[in-house]
């Protein structure tokens, strides 16, 4: 910076004729000019991501040379909606030791998942920051605007906003004629999804009611079988990727009273990437869920 | 044809050599003892007899033909076996442990029959055991206790019985109450092996002694053969008085002899 | 001392009726209310309905199959304590339960028990057997209860901290968190399916532990006299413990360790059959299934989202049992 300013008053001196007064103002706006990218780089230039939801909101939102590093979820096939355009950026464990190499001036991270690696580093000076649980899809926009904020990218932001609400507002108009569908989910381990939860939010939007939370049943809770086909719904949106079930938690899925159940209701089987995580890929799985109405 | 015989056997645990070339007869009718010191090999012996072990060499025959070929159910309708300090692990009544003796003539579903009970209380009878019936075995004293046992043998009905020092820690009563049955047992045409300590015992109640030593059979025959003073000292080791009277024989041993060594 | 023995035929008399009546109380029992009769009907008019869903798909395989396993670990139970001669033997005392739930972990987190419905049945039967062998060879010609339960507690401990591992090394995230089914036990949740897999080993483990009924009648009065009444006592001895591998290692393979009904039954009902080894197996079996019912309704009724495993139930009330008959038998224990 004062380097930046002598030199040039140097020069101005030397090969410019003009009075001090005139010759101050002269140095003063070239200065500026000169300077103000440097001053206007407020963006952070190495951030990190550790979760799979920020990894989606990076990918989405920031410039490719922003990025240091996205966590291995990034490329999962099940979850990860990003995923082609990982390429070939480096991949963390969401391990302190990884994510210190690479010398981050800003770490996202959800505040449900990973939070001691968080706690650690802002504890050792780093930049932390957490985006909450979005329980609904007002929250989703929120977040998009608050993490185009944190990573210098509110224009972009704004933009997929925009783009998120009209898709909405089509869907809701090319199925407004159909008629409105009960609905539970079912997930290993039998846990169900309720009032209060961006999932229960979706299922608003494509014109279904979520019995679970009619009940009174809130966030993500476990659900017995029984209640489940006493509750006799259209649709049951059931998680099942495994083929086999590899452990207890996914046998849950697999119980034959489900597919009697099926046989005379309808299945729902929205890919866990595009309802997973707070993000545009939502008016995705909203679509498949109306035109399955 | 001997009722029982064991051709040149030997047994072998590991290295050590248990018995070497015994030769054994049981004719039917006759009650058989088997004497000798501690470690001579009796109990052994009478194993092999049973046909519970097998000989590591020569054989065993019942009724002329290999006692190995006989199959197991046969052998245990056929046989019965005194274990020696013989007590039942669980507390049945008298009657149930004497009933086990029909196990023998049972396929694996079915219950006690008829004739199983008339067996049971036949030998009951036998045994002079009908009094306490229905006690806990566990809660009799040693005597009773190995009557219940002899009783339960006894309900097999087999032709020969084997019996390893039954009347060892008894009271004078029930050890002769124990041989007389072995005795009547043998007289009805069928036969006993007995291993004894008791000198006076054998004397009394067996027909014939087989006289055991470290393995080997060292003489064998009626019991003026077989208990005298010189083979008394040479196999136990003691000098004894040896009295022979109408009232039986009886056999005291007096004192140790020095250069005997065990 | 005279035991209050009593015959056969009053003894199923009583007990029979009363397995009925708890069963049809566990289909009663659940977290909706729903009319048994409307289900039945439905069933066989082959409607499918809530009513005939519930009842039909979720609750009765349940109960038939606590209804089973309760049967094969009283059976098991009766068995092992008649082979050691030992009061305290039961099959999760000396182990064999950890061994067969360790068995079927490693056939089923790893992706094996797909390939045939008998894999998953046949891993608990193996490991069942292995920790069997070794408590034999621990054991040898010991009477001793003290040595049966060190080596239990050995191979227990082993058993345990090896499914630990196995569920740690697993592919699926939710593996370790499911320990508690495996050491606890549970039949929530359980469909026809397990029922399926598990029933022809429990049968078979059934059928050949009570043709061993006489032999361990009389392995009452020792191995040297049940030799000279006939049995090939090894081979007895082989069979007997076939069928309780089998039996316990399918029961463990699909509802988990569930402990000491092996050990609380046959000792309650050990003065009914007159102390007889061989009446007591039917006996116990009658019994475990009666037990194990109501220990499941009792799950169902204090949890109202079924979190609580069946094996909380079990060892309340079994653990303090097995306790008490340490103390009682103190004086006895050699």
């Amino acid at each position: 910076m004062l380097y930046c300013s002598s030199a040039i008053g140097r020069i101005v001196r030397d090969k410019i004729n003009i009075g001090p007064m005139k010759r101050f103002c002269l140095i003063f706006t070239a200065l500026v000019l000169f300077c103000a990218p440097l001053f206007a780089a407020d963006k952070p230039r190495r951030i990190v991501s550790i979760g799979l939801c920020t990894d989606q909101l990076l990918l989405l939102l920031a410039e490719r040379e922003q990025i240091a590093s996205v966590s291995v979820w990034a490329l999962n096939e099940n979850m990860s909606y990003m995923i082609d355009e990982v390429g070939n950026l480096p991949l963390n464990n969401s391990s302190v030791e990884e994510i210190i190499k690479y010398q981050p001036d800003l770490v996202v991270a959800s505040k449900y998942a990973a939070w001691d690696t968080a706690k650690f580093l802002r504890q050792l000076g780093y930049q932390v920051k957490q985006i909450p649980l979005a329980r609904s899809i007002t929250d989703i926009y929120s977040l998009l605007r608050q993490f185009g904020e944190w990573t210098g990218n509110q224009q972009r932001a704004e933009s997929v906003i925009e783009q998120m609400q009209s898709e909405l507002a089509g869907i809701e108009q090319r199925y407004a004629e159909r008629p409105q569908k009960t609905v539970i989910v079912y997930s290993p381990n039998g846990f169900t999804i309720g009032a209060n939860t961006l999932e229960n939010d979706l299922f608003t939007h494509a014109g279904y009611l979520n019995l679970a939370a009619s009940m009174g049943i809130e966030g993500f809770r476990p659900i017995a079988l029984e209640t489940l086909i006493a509750a006799d719904p259209d649709v049951l949106q059931i998680d099942r990727n495994l083929s086999r079930p590899d452990s207890l938690a996914t046998a849950y899925v697999d119980h034959p009273a489900l597919d009697k159940m099926i046989e005379h209701r309808e299945y729902l089987d929205i890919p866990t990437r595009l309802r997973i995580c707070a993000g545009p890929m939502i008016t995705e799985a909203i679509e498949i869920m109306a035109r399955r109405r | 044809m001997s009722l029982l015989s064991g051709h040149n056997i030997d047994y072998r645990i590991e290295a050590i050599r248990i018995l070497e070339d015994i030769d054994v007869q049981v004719e039917a009718g006759e009650l058989v003892g088997l004497i000798g010191p501690n470690g001579a090999g009796k109990s052994s012996l009478l194993r092999l007899l049973t046909g519970v072990e097998a000989c590591s060499g020569g054989e065993v025959r019942f009724e002329d033909k290999p006692l190995a070929l006989m199959p197991a159910t046969q052998r245990a309708r056929r046989m019965g076996y005194l274990v020696q300090g013989a007590m039942a692990h669980w507390p049945f009544s008298v009657e149930k442990v004497i009933e086990l003796g029909r196990i023998p003539y049972q396929k694996w579903w079915q219950q006690s029959s008829a004739e199983d009970r008339q067996k049971v209380e036949v030998a009951m009878t036998k045994t002079e055991t009908l009094a306490f019936r229905n006690r806990i075995v566990t809660t009799l004293s040693g005597g009773e206790q190995t009557l219940v046992m002899l009783a339960r043998i006894l309900a097999t009905e087999p032709e020969l019985i084997f019996a390893d020092e039954p009347v060892a820690a008894l009271d004078p009563y029930h050890q002769l109450h124990v041989m007389e049955i072995l005795r009547n047992h043998a007289a009805e045409n069928r036969a006993a092996i007995v291993v004894l300590h008791d000198l006076s015992l054998a004397a009394r109640f067996c027909d014939r002694l087989y006289l055991l030593n470290h393995g080997k059979l060292d003489c064998s025959g009626s019991i003026g053969d077989v208990l005298t003073r010189e083979n008394i000292a040479r196999v136990y080791g003691v000098d004894s008085h040896i009295e022979c009277g109408e009232k039986g024989v009886s056999v005291t041993a007096l004192s140790r002899v020095s250069e005997h060594h065990p | 001392m005279n035991i209050k023995a009593v015959e056969p035929r009053v003894l199923y008399a009583i007990l029979l009726p009363i397995l009925l009546l708890v069963f049809l109380l566990a289909l009663n029992v659940g977290p909706v209310e729903i009319d048994l009769g409307k289900g039945m009907q439905d069933w066989f008019s082959e409607l499918t309905t809530i009513e005939s869903l519930i009842l039909f798909d979720i609750r009765l395989p349940r109960s038939l199959l606590a209804m089973f396993i309760g049967a094969t670990l009283g059976l098991a139970g009766a068995a092992l304590q008649g082979l050691l001669r030992n009061p305290l033997a039961e099959p999760g005392i000396i182990g064999v339960s950890n061994g067969a739930a360790l068995g079927a972990v490693i056939v089923f987190y790893y992706g094996m028990a797909g390939f045939a419905w008998f894999l998953l049945p046949l891993g608990g039967l193996i490991g069942a057997l292995i920790a069997v062998s070794i408590i034999l060879m621990l054991v040898g010609q010991s009477r001793s209860i003290i040595t049966l339960i060190l080596a239990g507690i050995a191979i227990n401990s082993i058993g345990g901290a090896l499914i630990a591992l196995a569920l740690n090394f697993a592919q699926s995230p939710y593996a370790m968190q499911e320990i508690v089914f495996w050491l606890l036990g549970s039949v929530a949740n359980r469909s026809v399916n397990e029922l399926f897999i598990a029933l022809p080993f429990m049968l078979a483990g059934w059928g050949m532990i009570l043709y061993c009924g006489r032999f361990l009648n009389a392995l009452t009065l020792g191995e040297e006299t049940a030799k000279s009444m006939g049995f090939e006592v090894a081979r007895m001895r082989l069979v007997l413990v076939l069928g309780v591998t089998a039996s316990v290692g399918a029961a463990v393979s699909v509802a988990g360790n569930i402990g000491f009904v092996g050990l609380v039954v046959p000792h309650l009902m050990r003065p009914f059959v007159a102390y007889e080894p061989r009446r007591l197996l039917l006996a116990s079996a009658v019994t475990g299934a009666i037990l194990l019912l109501v220990a499941d309704i009792a799950v169902q009724l204090l949890s109202s989202n079924g979190e609580m495993k069946l094996g909380v139930i079990t060892s309340l009330v079994g653990a303090p049992f097995f306790l008490f008959l340490i103390l009682k038998s103190r004086n006895v224990l050699q």
